[in-house]
Parts: structure tokens; C-alpha cells; sequence
């Protein structure tokens, strides 16, 4: 077995040789060992951890990243938050799908650095303050519009985004809009289904 | 209390899947986690000579770079096919041979994911290349077990050449199904933590019991100082059975390093590390006399497997169960190829068997001038046609009928392109659906308290199936309480014995345990209500109360809600434990169970045959200009026993038609044949359906009454809508186009 | 994916600058290609210049004589546009047909017309052979591979990798052009000479220099937009690479082929604009029968290997069917 490199770690002590010095990040980091110095200035090198802040569930968030970082990542290692899924880390399930200032994107094709100043939301984000479901969760859970459940926080919120766009006028235009979030289980009439009714209880 | 079985309940894990809280096992992390990679072979068969790592271990966030050389504490289990819990026979980095392609040959730590990746990307290897071929040989084929136990691999009733022989029409047909990866959208995931002699593993898994015996075999543990915790499975459809080397590669890499670590397989990686549906080739022949009726049914199903295992998922045990027919011969056949091993994929022994057989029966249906209903329905039988043994109950003609009726299969036209829409050719197509019923041992423990609720405790799992759901029913239906207060706890491996969540056992299994201890926890408040002094049943004879839907009845009309007598006992809480076992299943089945492996009574049993049915109607349009094949509509009629939740129910069963649209006109791994490997090892170029393929599905669950399956009625419908799908799609090209297409999967290419 | 430094300029001459300023820097867009191809180890560039901050370049028009895409401009917005529905129907259908909803709101214009082959040998690096991905390691595709995906137009005895896009075709099509700006100043390039077939550097694909930046994509507007139509045909309905597809469009006069425009994607190494086959219909009567005279010209000088050669046919068929919904739309009958 090689040699184990003393790593720096965030305050944790394993077996002796995972080491001590500290790197407090912001977010409470897990696992990020720190790399090098930590900059607020993109551009600076390939090695450094740079501070970012956006707008997650309505929260200012800081977290120092790697340039390599990809947003879900960040949430998922760096935040801690594992409601947005990874499917494929290539942009080819959808399973990750958050909205970022109002869009539906790929989380993970979006470096972390470029959501600086951002407004991200993500399945956590949906409930109101006092725990209310959000009306497309309420109508996936209603008309089973997941089985195994990986794919639907990417589901819901690629949904709100289908009704926000304007593509959810008819089923046709539900079911190509919705083409970008793979649902293994064949849920998809059922998915459907749960945009159509959310749809006409809003205009309604 | 409102009856529960046979409706439809919303999902009790519902609030967790759409509010992003339920975990699954990428979303443990324990303190002080790391990262693992795979480094896995670029060629097909040889040798390693060289693996150079100290360019990843230099690289910033790499803790350990691991080979064949340097991997302390690695164990291996014995393969699936030759009686083990492992994915495969063969492990890999055990030593420097090679066997496949997409091998693993080193194993990557570090302190975040994107650095393990990096740095199994600058791990070197040197190679002695051998020649290799992905795509197996049909010519040089072998009978399974032929040098063992064929156990009934081979088999003949009558005589299928005199059978030939006497038949006004018949067939001899071909058909060729490609290899398909499971693909899942949760990506295969383990994580590992040691602490001292105590392991925990966090993976999405459908048997954690198997896991955690094949661990605790591999590293001489005690299974009480392993925990497996798999409570959310991001889908399965086989993919998450057996004990895969990348699990016991991280718990050998956990170890090494002395702290917990998870790795999560790239997509591409998925196609190699654990397992597949094997291509094959299936064989027709089958004759018919001038009314219709079978004279002669021959299947011979070569299927792939690897150099290292024998991949037995035995088809024609299925089709031969179909349809009535004095002479039959079947063989399952196996060719080797270099990859590695394969295994289950939804419906395992059954899509790809009737891809071909219910085309051909269909096209012998044309050959008699008979409409494919009808020729079904002449040869529908309520005995085995080979075991001979009556069908516990076979409901395939009125799943026809009902089917038929939705669909509007009377409004076809008969001919062969006399339907048209636009720019469409349009053609409407039917095949038989079936799945056996395999009932495994399984436990159940059933807390009950008093106060109104109930904890239901076992080792099953939830793969989208709505297992969470349809236990909490059943204890709900039992035990007179609703089902939001009774409290599922599946997915450890210390809970009570649950078959592997794979061959649709589940539901009728694991439920009947749920039923089980339900009536053990009544019979133990019924014992301790009958000796108080006072109260509704007070100095009743014990054996003579029942339980029913909540309430406990005893002689004379004297009875009391369940959960009143309980609340009325001194301890006011009762746990028992149901221990289910079809009377079928043999001791050796049922001990093979309990030690981590698959156990089942069924399909065929010494007295019956238990199987589910179902009827798939189609319509498909062909392009006229893109000779693109859309599907607008399915209507799938199916008969399984008892339904447990309709809502559910419909789902997979729904989800199993969209499984079929996808095997029939989208779904293969391609190969690359010079480097003997999976060509399009992502899920952009390998094809499964989106939304926008699925338009109009509809499911009718008929009412079907079975008691011999076990005390629910329940029979498995995981995977019985997938069966039957691909064949009717393709029955309906035929119908639309004039074009037999008898390869999977039917693409535009095949039309030009 | 190795790290990287990154520089998010706010103006095009710092950005220009930034790119020109060090070795093997990329320019980072919407990401949707390149972040792909780093984390497949594809691309491993040093530096990532990210010029999603020059919001100048956003910006499209729809004008009466020109249509002006910024090269930020997203697919999405770009692609759900009525106005430019209206106008050239080929230029919103074959965007909205690409990716996915959730691609097309990261993914900017300037980006998609440079995007890479899918050929499955240039994009796992398990391949040794690829002479795209390293010049002078073969093309596994020829040595025997699968090339049901693989050109039939345009590719070399050193590549045979298709060009993916579908927005491009409608571009030749209609005669683009790409403005840029580089170290050298500001140029504008037919979009035809963009792309540069494999030949023996499959590695070069376009004619970029390094540090140019595409600021804009220019279409001057033609009677033959509002008969047009981009059809892709694919085995999945949606959120897959075309087979074949044809972005075409006709003007008429009466019945007479006045204008005829078709390119072919899912075929060829480049964006291709397929010339003879216009000039069967231009000048004559529209009828079924040219419109597969149309189709089958198009595809006269297609070199198919064996299992692409149901391009040939499938690829006749499309082109003539794009033809018989664009003469509808000339007609203003669709």
C-alpha cells in the first residue's frame, strides 16, 4: 500500500493520519480538504478555493469552492443538502434539475463558480415556511407521479418550470417539455397528469 | 375501519420523495467521509503488466491510489450462478488477468469526488492484449448444465417432428434481442464505515440480507457487526441484486484507509461493474392444425453469458407454460463472449422470449387466416401444457376480452396497411403477457401498541414498488388501525427475513409475513383478553377467537376492536412475528433463503402452476417520410390475484408498458467489436423512453381470486406489463408496414 | 476534471485578452459541452474564460431584413420566439427539437454552432484511436467500429465523426454569417466557411483563430423563411440526435420553385448545405415526385459505410418530406 499524504481536514481526526489543520468553510463543508489559500478573487489559479455567494431557498449562502466544483456538488458535499439527485453528471437525465434565477438547469453541468450572485432553488426550497407543500408536490404525491422517487425533486421543479414557461398548455407540449428529466420507473403519464391539474388549479 | 386492500392509497413515503427528504444511500455521510474511484480496463482479455499510480497519488486531494497489488483485506463471494451472493464468479483485482472490458484494476481515494475521479484519470496502465470478442458465437452454443445439473434445461413432450408433420401451417422463425443495461436513474452507490470490527454499508440494494451474508462469509464477521442500510432504492429492475466487486472494493478500501468511503460509479461505469440482460437469439417452431390448435411447440433460446459464469435465466420454462400443445420441445442454451457476467433485468426470462413467441404466434395466426384473439383463445389452457399440473387460477382470455374491448380491436382493419392518419401508416397489434408467481420464505415482525398504532418491521425494500405502502395496508386491514398509523421500517438487514426484491415477490412474500404477524400479534391479545376478569371476551377459549378487519371475535357475538383489547391489557403493547412459507417450498429452498440466497416455490409446484396474466393491445405509427415508430396507445389488461393498492398497482404496471416500448423500439447497448466493448455506455446514446414517447397508457386490473398462491392471493406484477409489450409493438408494425421485423430494437432504420 | 483557472471578464476586450493570454484556455459559455467534455477527460484546458458576464451579447433582433442572434443568446428563448417563428419557422423548430428544456436555458447560440461530435470513440478516452481527440492515433470508427451514428458527408479517411447540431443547418441554409472579434480585430465569416471538414486534421474544426470570439450569428431574411421547416428524424421522439434531419424552405411563384434551401444534419462532418439537390427544384414545378428527386440528390455523393447506409434512403425520404410541409407553408397552407 502507498504511503498515506497527511491531508488537511475540516477538524476531524480519524486513525491519526488525516491531519487537524482546520479549513472553516462557510456552509460547513464536508470533505472538502482545502487545496490552497482560500481567494474572493476569480481568476487568481487553478488550485485556489474561492468564495461564492448565492441565494439558495431564499438564504444567502457563502461556500468556497474548487473551480472544478459543479453546482450540485456544492449543494450535495459542500451545503450538505442531497434533495437534488445525481443521475449521470453529463446533462443527459435531468435528475438534478434546479432553477437557477427562474430557469430550469442541469446542476450538474453548471460550475459553482458562475452561480456567484445567483438565485438558486431547489426541492428544499418549495414548502412554505410553515411546512406547506407546494402545489406540485402535493399533486405528484396525489397522482403517483414517481415510484422509486430518484428522479422526481429534478421532476417537480423541471414541472414549475414547465407551467412558469408557458409549455404546459396541452399534454403534447407537457410531455416534450418534460423530456429532459428521465423517469426510469414509466411514470410519466402520471407526471403529466400532476402538471395538468397543478395547471388548472391555477387558472382556475 | 374503511377497507384498505383493493383501493387506492397515495403512497406512504409520498411527503419523503416529493419534498426531496428520503434518503438514499449516496445521501449518508458519515464524519470524516472520503472519496473512492474506479480505475477499470480499457481492454477486453489479457494481462495487467504495469499499473503506474504516482501521478495520481501526487495529485492535491488524493489520499491512496490501490491495485491488485496493494489492496489489503480485499474479499470476494462467490458468484450468483454458482450458489454465492456475489454479481459475477470472477473478481477483479484479485491478480493481473483481465476478462472484460471495463474491468476494475484500481481503486482511487481522496478527499472529494471530482479529486478520487481526477485521480483514477492519471492512473497508467500497461497492458499485454489478447484477442477478445464481445458478441457471442450462436454456433457454438451449449446446452445449460449439460456438464451437471440440466435440471429440466432440455425438454420434450411427445414428438415435435410428427407434430410438424401433421400441422396444416407453421412457422420457423427467428429472433434476435440485443444487450440492455438496467440503467437506473440512481447511479450505483457504496458507502463504507469501519469502525473497529463493526462495518456499516450504505447501498442501494434489493436484498440486504444477501449482502450482509456475503460480507460477513467474505470477512469471517459475525452479521451482528454488520449493518447494511438501503432504506430508498432509486430504482433496481435487477441491476442492485448481488454483491458487486465496487461494494467490496470500498469496504477493502474503508478499511485500508481507516475511514469511512463512499463511491459512487459513473454512469459508464454502470455498464460494467455489475450486470445485464445477455443478447440472445430465440428459435420458433410451431405448427398448427387447420382449427387453430397447437400440434407442435418447439423453443430453443441461446442466450449470452460470460467466460467465467453461467447465466441461467431460462426463458423457455416460460413460453412452453403458455399454450396448450401435445408435442413440445424446448432448449435453453447458452454461447460464451468476453464481457462481464450478466443477469437480471426486469423480467429477465420473459421479454426477450416473447418478443419472439407471441410474433410468432402471430404470424402463424395470419398463416391460418385466424384473428390473433381467437388463436389464443383455442389454445388457452387452465393446465400446464408440460408439467401438466392445473394453473392455480390463469385468467388470460378474460384479460384478452377486457383489452380487447377498451382498445377497439374490432374496429381494425384486417388487411396489412389499411389504416392510415395523415402522414401516418397505422397498425394495431396484440400479445400475451405473463409473469410467474414465485413465493419466497419471508418474516415479519408487527409491533402493536394500544394507544392506536403499529410498527411493521422487515428486510424488504422499496424500489419504487410501493412496498412501504401495501405492508402498511395490510397490517392497516388487519389490525382495524389506519394506515397512516401504521409505521413501516424496511431496508436493514437485522430486521426480519425478506426474500431479495427481484422475480416479483415481494408483495405476496413479504405481505403474507405482514398478514402473519398480524394474526399472531391478535392471537396473543386475544390470549391475554380472555384471562382478564372483566371485558367483552373475558374467560373466552382463546382458539376461539378470530380476527377480522380489526375486530375479535369471539363465540356467542361476543367481539372487541383490536386495538380496545389491547389497550385493556396490563402491558398494552404486543410484538409478534409472522414466519411465512408456502406449503410447496421445499426445506432446502427454504434454507438457502435464510442464508442470503433466493429461495422460491413456484411457478411450478408438485399440485399447481402459478402464474399472473395479462393481454397488451398496441397501436403503432409509422412515418411516412421518418419512418419513425411512435406508440400513441397501449391498453393492457391484467389478472395477478389479489390487488393490494390500485394505485400502485397501476403504476407499475403502467411503468412496465413504458419498460416495453423502450426494449421494443429504443433500448440496446451497442458494441464495438474490434475492442470488444459497450459502445454507448451513457444515457444520451443508449436510449430509454422520455416523456414524449409515452402518450395514451391504459391498465385494467381484473378481479381474479386465488387461494392456493398464499393467504393474500397476491401474485408479483413487478415485471409482468413488461412481457408481451415488444411483441405487440411489433405485430402492430407488421400490420402497419407489411414489414416482420424480428430484430430488438425495432428502429426507423429497419424500415427504409 | 483537472482545476483550472478562471476569469469572468466584463468587457470583450478583457475577455479577448484573457483568452489570448495564456496557454490552453477555452472559452466557457453555457458549459453544456465543454464541462461535459472535461469531465469525460476529453478536454483538459488550463484555463476557462467565462464570458457569460458580457451581457451585450445576449441580445437578438428580429428584423425585417436581418435576423441578429447575440452569441449569448439562449437556445431556449431564442427557440420559443414567435416573431421568429413567424419569420423562418426551420430557425425556431430545430432549436426547440435540440437538448432538453433544461439544456436550451444554459446553452447560448454562440455554443451550440460550435458544439462537438457524439462519436462515441472521440468522447471515451478508453479509445486510444481518434485522431480528433490525438492527431495521428487512427479513427477507431474506421478500424472496424460502429458507425451507425457516423457520417456519410463530408469525413475523411481520418474521421468520420459527425457534426451533432440541428440550429446549424438551418443557418446554412439561409445563407449566415458569424461576426467575430479577435486579437486581430473584428471579421465576419460565412457561416458555410465556419466548419472545416476532417480532411487530415480532424482536430481543426473550424476557422477560428485563437482568442476569436463569435460575438453574433446574422441571417439576412429571404422569402424561402416562411416556407420552411427543419424536420429531425430520431428513434426517441424528443432529447435525441437526429438520424437525418433536413432544414429546408421554399419560395414560390405559383407553383414554381422560386427559392429552395436545404442543408442536412445527422449526415455529414460539417453543417451541410446540399446545393444540388436545390437546383433540382429551382425553376421547376413543385411536385411529390421532385421533392424525392430533391432527396435523392442530396445524398448522390454519400460515401455510407455499412451500417450507416440506411442514411441514404432514410435521409431522401426526410429531405422530401421537410419539402412537402415547407410547400404547404409557402403556400401558406400549414
Amino acid at each position: 500500500m502507498p504511503e498515506l499524504p497527511e491531508i488537511p481536514s475540516i477538524g476531524l481526526s480519524r486513525r491519526g493520519f488525516i491531519g487537524s489543520s482546520g479549513v472553516a468553510l462557510a456552509g460547513a463543508g464536508l470533505s472538502q480538504g482545502a487545496k490552497a489559500q482560500t481567494s474572493d478573487v476569480p481568476g487568481t489559479g487553478p488550485d485556489a478555493l474561492t468564495r461564492i455567494s448565492f441565494t439558495l431557498n431564499g438564504q444567502r449562502r457563502t461556500v468556497a469552492v474548487e473551480p472544478r466544483t459543479s453546482l450540485v456538488e456544492a449543494l450535495r458535499d459542500i451545503i450538505g443538502m442531497t434533495g437534488t439527485k445525481i443521475g449521470c453528471n453529463h446533462g443527459q437525465c435531468g435528475a438534478c434539475t434546479v432553477l437557477m434565477d427562474g430557469r430550469r438547469v442541469n446542476s450538474c453541468l453548471i460550475l459553482a463558480l458562475t452561480v456567484d450572485g445567483a438565485q438558486i432553488v431547489t426541492i428544499e426550497g418549495l414548502a412554505d415556511p410553515s411546512g406547506n407543500l407546494h402545489p406540485m408536490q402535493t399533486a405528484f404525491a396525489e397522482k403517483d407521479a414517481f415510484q422509486c422517487g430518484y428522479c422526481t425533486p429534478g421532476q417537480i421543479l423541471s414541472a414549475i418550470a414547465c407551467i412558469e414557461e408557458g409549455h404546459a398548455k396541452t399534454a403534447a407540449e407537457i410531455r416534450e417539455y418534460m423530456s429532459g428529466n428521465l423517469c426510469r420507473c414509466g411514470a410519466y403519464p402520471n407526471i403529466v397528469a400532476a402538471i395538468e391539474a397543478v395547471r388548472d388549479a391555477q387558472e382556475s | 375501519m374503511a377497507q384498505t386492500i383493493n383501493t387506492e392509497v397515495t403512497r406512504t413515503d409520498a411527503p419523503r420523495k416529493v419534498t426531496g427528504t428520503a434518503s438514499y444511500a449516496a445521501d449518508f455521510t458519515p464524519s470524516g467521509m472520503l472519496h473512492g474511484a474506479l480505475v477499470t480496463s480499457r481492454i477486453a482479455v489479457g494481462q495487467v503488466t504495469g499499473i503506474e499510480t504516482s501521478r495520481a497519488e501526487s495529485e492535491p486531494g488524493v489520499i491512496a491510489v490501490f491495485t491488485h497489488e496493494t489492496l489489503p483485506d480485499y474479499k470476494s463471494v462467490k458468484g450468483f450462478y454458482a450458489g454465492g451472493p456475489g454479481s459475477a464468479g470472477f473478481w477483479p483485482m484479485e491478480g493481473t488477468e483481465i476478462k472484460y472490458a471495463g474491468q476494475p484494476l484500481a481503486y482511487v481515494v481522496a478527499d472529494s469526488a471530482a479529486a478520487a475521479r481526477r485521480g483514477a484519470a492519471l492512473v497508467d496502465v500497461s497492458y499485454a492484449e489478447g484477442e477478445a470478442n464481445v458478441r457471442m458465437d450462436p454456433a457454438e452454443s451449449f446446452v445449460v448444465g449439460a456438464s451437471g445439473d440440466a435440471k429440466g434445461m432440455v425438454a420434450t413432450k411427445g414428438d415435435i417432428e410428427a407434430g410438424l408433420a401433421e400441422a396444416a401451417s407453421s412457422v420457423d422463425v427467428e429472433f434476435v434481442t440485443p444487450f440492455q443495461h438496467q440503467n437506473p436513474i440512481e447511479m450505483f452507490a457504496a458507502t463504507a464505515e469501519w469502525r473497529g470490527d463493526r462495518l456499516t454499508v450504505w447501498m442501494p440494494s434489493q436484498s440486504v440480507r444477501t449482502l450482509r451474508a456475503g460480507i460477513a462469509a467474505a470477512y469471517d464477521l459475525p452479521e451482528t457487526s454488520i449493518r447494511v442500510i438501503s432504506p430508498f432504492v432509486g430504482g433496481a429492475f435487477g441491476s442492485k441484486a448481488g454483491i458487486t466487486p465496487y461494494t467490496m472494493l470500498t469496504i477493502a478500501a474503508a478499511k485500508a484507509v481507516g475511514a469511512p468511503v463512499r463511491l459512487i460509479v459513473t454512469r459508464t461505469q454502470m455498464y460494467t461493474v455489475a450486470t445485464f440482460r445477455p443478447e440472445s437469439v430465440q428459435r420458433f417452431r410451431i405448427g398448427a392444425d387447420a382449427s387453430g390448435k397447437l400440434t407442435a411447440f418447439e423453443h430453443i433460446e441461446i442466450a449470452q453469458t460470460s467466460r467465467f459464469d453461467d447465466v441461467v435465466n431460462p426463458g423457455t420454462h416460460m413460453t412452453r407454460a403458455m399454450y396448450a400443445c401435445p408435442n413440445i420441445h424446448t432448449e435453453q442454451r447458452l454461447a460464451r463472449s468476453d464481457t462481464n457476467t450478466g443477469g437480471f433485468m426486469r423480467a429477465p426470462n420473459e421479454m426477450q422470449t416473447f418478443f419472439g413467441l407471441e410474433q410468432a404466434m402471430d404470424e402463424l395466426a395470419l398463416e391460418l387466416g385466424m384473428d390473433p384473439v381467437e388463436f389464443r383463445r383455442v389454445n388457452d389452457t387452465q393446465t400446464h401444457p408440460m408439467a401438466g399440473v392445473p394453473f392455480s387460477s390463469r385468467s388470460l382470455m378474460e384479460c384478452y376480452d377486457a383489452a380487447a374491448s377498451s382498445f377497439g380491436w374490432a374496429d381494425r382493419a384486417a388487411e396489412v396497411g389499411g389504416m392510415t392518419d395523415g402522414d401516418w401508416m397505422v397498425g394495431y397489434g396484440c400479445a400475451t403477457a405473463t409473469y410467474p408467481t414465485n413465493i419466497s420464505p419471508s418474516a415479519a415482525r408487527v409491533r402493536m401498541q394500544g394507544t392506536g398504532q403499529a410498527f411493521i418491521e422487515l428486510a424488504a425494500h422499496d424500489v419504487g414498488t410501493g412496498s412501504y405502502t401495501i405492508f402498511a395496508q395490510i397490517a392497516a386491514a388487519r389490525l382495524g388501525l389506519p394506515v397512516s398509523a401504521c409505521d413501516v421500517v424496511m431496508g436493514e438487514a437485522h430486521l426480519p427475513l425478506a426474500p431479495i426484491s427481484g422475480g416479483s415477490t415481494t408483495a405476496a412474500s413479504a405481505g403474507s409475513a405482514v398478514h402473519l404477524a398480524c394474526l399472531a400479534v391478535a392471537a396473543d391479545v386475544a390470549r391475554q383478553v380472555s384471562q382478564l376478569s372483566e371485558g367483552p371476551l373475558s374467560g373466552v377459549d382463546p382458539a376461539q377467537i378470530t380476527l377480522e378487519d380489526g375486530l375479535l371475535r369471539g363465540p356467542d357475538g361476543r367481539s372487541q376492536p383490536l386495538v380496545e383489547a389491547l389497550a385493556s391489557t396490563p402491558r398494552g403493547e404486543v410484538t409478534a412475528e409472522g414466519q411465512y412459507r408456502h406449503p410447496a417450498l421445499t426445506d432446502e429452498a427454504l434454507r438457502l433463503t435464510y442464508r442470503g440466497g433466493y429461495g422460491v416455490a413456484g411457478p411450478v409446484t408438485p399440485d399447481k402452476a402459478m402464474f399472473a396474466f395479462g393481454a397488451e393491445f398496441v397501436e403503432v405509427r409509422v412515418h411516412r417520410w421518418t419512418h419513425e415508430i411512435r406508440v400513441p396507445r397501449v391498453h393492457g389488461a391484467f389478472a395477478a390475484g389479489t390487488w393490494l393498492n390500485r394505485k400502485t398497482a397501476h403504476s407499475q404496471l403502467m411503468g412496465g408498458m413504458v419498460w416495453g416500448i423502450g426494449s421494443a423500439l429504443l433500448e440496446e447497448t451497442e458494441l464495438d467489436l474490434p475492442r470488444a466493448r459497450f459502445l454507448n455506455t451513457n444515457i444520451a446514446e443508449y436510449l430509454v423512453p422520455v416523456n414524449a414517447d409515452v402518450q395514451e397508457i391504459r391498465v385494467q386490473m381484473l378481479e381474479e381470486r386465488d387461494d392456493y398462491v398464499n393467504p393474500l392471493g397476491v401474485k408479483g406484477i413487478g415485471e409482468l406489463a413488461v412481457v408481451g409489450t415488444a411483441a405487440a409493438i411489433g405485430n402492430a408494425i407488421y400490420h402497419a408496414t407489411g414489414k416482420r421485423l424480428r430484430k430488438l430494437p425495432m428502429r426507423m432504420s429497419d424500415l427504409v | 476534471m483537472d482545476n483550472f483557472a478562471y476569469f469572468r471578464p466584463t468587457t470583450l476586450t478583457d475577455a479577448i485578452a484573457q483568452v489570448s493570454g495564456g496557454s490552453d484556455r477555452d472559452i466557457l459559455a453555457g458549459g453544456t459541452t465543454l464541462v461535459d467534455l472535461m469531465r469525460l477527460g476529453v478536454r483538459q484546458p488550463r484555463g476557462l474564460v467565462d464570458i457569460t458576464g458580457l451581457g451585450d451579447l445576449e441580445r437578438y433582433e428580429i428584423g425585417a431584413d436581418r435576423l441578429i442572434f447575440g452569441a449569448l443568446a439562449r437556445m431556449s428563448d431564442v427557440g420559443d420566439d414567435t416573431d421568429l417563428k413567424d419569420a423562418c419557422p426551420a430557425l425556431t423548430e430545430s432549436l426547440w427539437k435540440a437538448a432538453s428544456p433544461q439544456l436550451r436555458n444554459v446553452a447560448r447560440l454562440g455554443g451550440n454552432i460550435l458544439q462537438r461530435t457524439r462519436c462515441p470513440y472521440f468522447r471515451d478516452t478508453a479509445y486510444v484511436q481518434c485522431n480528433k481527440r490525438e492527431p495521428g492515433s487512427g479513427c477507431a470508427a474506421l478500424d472496424g467500429g460502429l458507425t451507425s451514428m457516423h457520417a456519410i458527408l463530408g469525413g475523411s479517411d481520418a474521421c468520420i465523426a459527425m457534426y451533432p447540431g440541428d440550429w446549424a443547418q438551418a443557418l446554412i441554409a439561409f445563407d449566415a454569417e458569424v461576426r467575430t472579434q479577435g486579437p486581430g480585430g473584428g471579421r465576419t465569416i460565412r457561416f458555410a466557411d465556419l466548419h472545416v471538414q476532417p480532411g487530415d486534421h480532424p482536430e481543426i474544426e473550424t476557422i477560428l483563430e485563437p482568442g476569436e470570439i463569435v460575438t453574433s450569428i446574422e441571417v439576412p431574411v429571404v422569402p424561402a423563411m416562411r416556407g420552411s421547416h427543419y424536420l429531425k428524424a430520431r428513434d426517441r421522439e424528443s432529447y435525441a440526435f437526429a438520424n437525418v434531419s433536413a432544414a429546408v424552405g421554399l419560395a414560390l411563384d405559383g407553383d414554381t420553385v422560386t427559392d429552395a434551401r436545404i442543408a442536412l444534419g445527422g449526415v455529414a462532418s460539417v453543417p451541410w448545405r446540399a446545393g444540388a439537390a436545390e437546383e433540382v427544384l429551382r425553376g421547376n414545378l413543385f411536385s411529390e415526385e421532385i421533392a424525392r428527386e430533391a432527396g435523392r440528390a442530396a445524398f448522390a455523393d454519400a460515401t455510407p459505410l455499412d451500417h450507416s447506409a440506411y442514411k441514404i434512403p432514410l435521409g431522401a425520404d426526410v429531405v422530401a418530406g421537410a419539402l412537402m410541409t415547407a410547400h404547404a407553408r409557402a403556400k401558406g397552407e400549414n
